[in-house]
């Protein structure tokens, strides 16, 4: 792993926590509702593509939804992610400020 | 008299309107058949002096075809369509309540709230296209 390039940076470890805190899948308005306030609607989907493409969350996307549109990604954090939370935890890059 | 009949066709019954079967191997499943069969429910409950049904098709957002231009099909799925999905659910769950005014304000915060992930999508795209460019 490119520590510059990969490592996540504050609101994407607010994320992975507000994840890891779900324990299942969560949909990005969740995340929202549960960060009360830390994280916009209209950032969310920018940072879990951000962590998507680094390796740190799995993408979940149904074929089919109860409602006639467009079904609803669900998110979960993976195996590296966990770690990458457990890693920065440890080293105190968590702010006290974000986790509120 | 029976003369003045004779250059009008005759009373096929296939090519009668039919609301339940296809005519003249017609589909309800296409787009003509489909309006029409939608504005007949729309006047029969407007004739009842029921409120008028409306019409639920999934909303899109304004500028999609814009941000597919611009982005990736990845950077596409990744940002914009978590946006639309949300949107979509939003939206139904207003329309199963009845609830027009929300169902409207869920299309207009669905579009708004996407801009800033198209956006962000269709820089790093530019930049990335620049990038390619400059090394090639």
């Amino acid at each position: 792993m490119d520590n510059g390039k990969s490592w996540p940076s504050g609101k994407e470890l607010e994320v992975l926590r507000l994840l890891q805190s779900a324990g299942s899948g969560m949909y990005g308005l969740e995340l929202v509702e549960k960060s009360h306030g830390a994280i916009g609607r209209a950032s969310i989907y920018v940072y879990l593509s951000r962590l998507e493409e680094k390796g740190f969350v799995a993408v979940k996307r149904p074929t089919t939804a109860d409602h006639p549109g467009m079904p609803r990604p669900i998110y979960r954090i993976n195996g590296l992610g966990a770690k990458a939370l457990e890693a920065a935890e440890m080293v105190g890059m968590i702010r006290q400020g974000a986790r509120s | 008299m029976n003369d003045m009949f004779d250059d009008e066709p005759e009373d096929d019954p296939t090519t009668r309107l039919s609301l339940t079967e296809p005519v003249n191997g017609t589909s309800f499943a296409s787009p003509k058949w489909y309006l029409k069969g939608r504005m007949l429910q729309y006047l029969i409950r407007l004739a009842d002096g029921k409120k008028p049904m409306r019409l639920a098709r999934p909303p899109k957002l304004i500028w999609s075809w814009l941000a597919q231009k611009l982005m990736s099909p990845a950077q596409y799925r990744r940002l914009c369509e978590p946006h639309i999905a949300d949107m979509h659910a939003q939206y139904f769950e207003c329309i199963s309540r009845r609830d027009w005014k929300g169902a409207r304000w869920a299309v207009i915060r669905g579009n708004l709230y996407a801009i800033p992930s198209w956006v962000w999508g269709a820089v790093a795209s530019i930049l990335l296209w620049v990038k390619h460019w400059l090394t090639a």
